[in-house]
């Protein structure tokens, strides 16, 4: 799934690890959203959402929208 | 708003480590810690056994072999004042949790050889292990138990993505299990290899788990 997330970060200029603290999971876990080797469940993608203050879907997309 | 370099990862201090090198120099640390620990008890096994001091060859090898260990040690272990001590809460709890865990282990060992049954004895390993005291027994056993509850607690701790790389490596773990065990004592039903040896089915076991746990957690 591609996501938006490494570009929102930058554009709060969050590290990686500045992110994870906010999020409540590992520097790793993020790098992996990041990269697309891991899909966050729902919990994690609304937590992800709200942070931003973004809707799920312009955060997340699934190739399909 | 300041633009940061999207991949960058907050590299501030470059001699900043990261979380796999931790783990990999640990890791190192402990196997030269064993290797250590292992010279040091050939060397006074030798020693009582012979009943007379050693030559200066041999202190000279236990000295090098000594001093070298240490030194690889603390090469080893100094950058990790270096390593990232922020992180969240909750992988703050888990990484305390896997310290316990290791602690535990570590001490369960040492208590376990210094209390093995001497009417064994030949090497630490082969007594604690292989032939052990029912006291050393209980010890073990008692700290499995306690091991178990521990792997409870980081499990409830751990994020997702850390479960999911341990479930992985759970699931190539009991696969290579059943593969391996069921074809190991077929095989050896038919007289084409020896019989099954469970300790080394163990560590194969526990290792496979190991690699695909830390292969999809850092890949």
């Amino acid at each position: 799934m591609n996501n938006k997330l490494k570009v929102l970060r930058a554009m709060h200029d969050w590290s990686q690890a500045d992110l994870a603290e906010r999020l409540d999971v590992s520097r790793q876990a993020v790098n992996a959203i990041e990269t697309g080797k891991h899909d966050p469940s729902l919990p994690l993608a609304f937590r992800i959402a709200r942070l931003f203050n973004l809707p799920i879907e312009e955060i997340f997309d699934d190739g399909h929208g | 708003m300041a633009m940061a370099d999207p991949h960058s990862d907050s590299a501030n201090d470059p001699r900043e480590i990261s979380s796999a090198a931790v783990m990999v120099r640990c890791i190192a640390a402990s196997l030269i810690a064993m290797f250590v620990l292992g010279i040091a008890l050939g060397f006074s096994g030798a020693v009582a056994e012979r009943g007379e001091a050693p030559g200066p060859t041999g202190i000279a090898i236990f000295a090098v072999a000594t001093i070298g260990g240490i030194a690889a040690l603390v090469w080893l272990l100094l950058p990790l004042r270096y390593r990232r001590q922020r992180a969240a809460p909750s992988v703050r709890r888990s990484q305390r949790i896997f310290l316990i865990s290791a602690a535990l282990g570590a001490v369960t060992g040492l208590l376990a050889y210094f209390f093995s049954n001497p009417r064994h004895a030949t090497t630490g390993a082969e007594n604690f292990l292989l032939n052990p005291s029912p006291a050393v027994a209980l010890l073990l056993i008692g700290a499995l138990a306690v091991g178990m509850v521990l792997t409870v607690m980081w499990m409830v701790t751990i994020d997702e993505h850390e479960r999911k790389a341990y479930d992985f490596g759970s699931n190539l773990a009991i696969h290579t299990y059943l593969m391996l065990g069921a074809s190991w004592w077929i095989a050896a039903r038919a007289e084409l290899v020896p019989a099954v040896d469970g300790p080394l089915l163990f560590a194969l076991v526990v290792c496979t788990w190991l690699a695909g746990w830390l292969w999809r957690r850092y890949r």
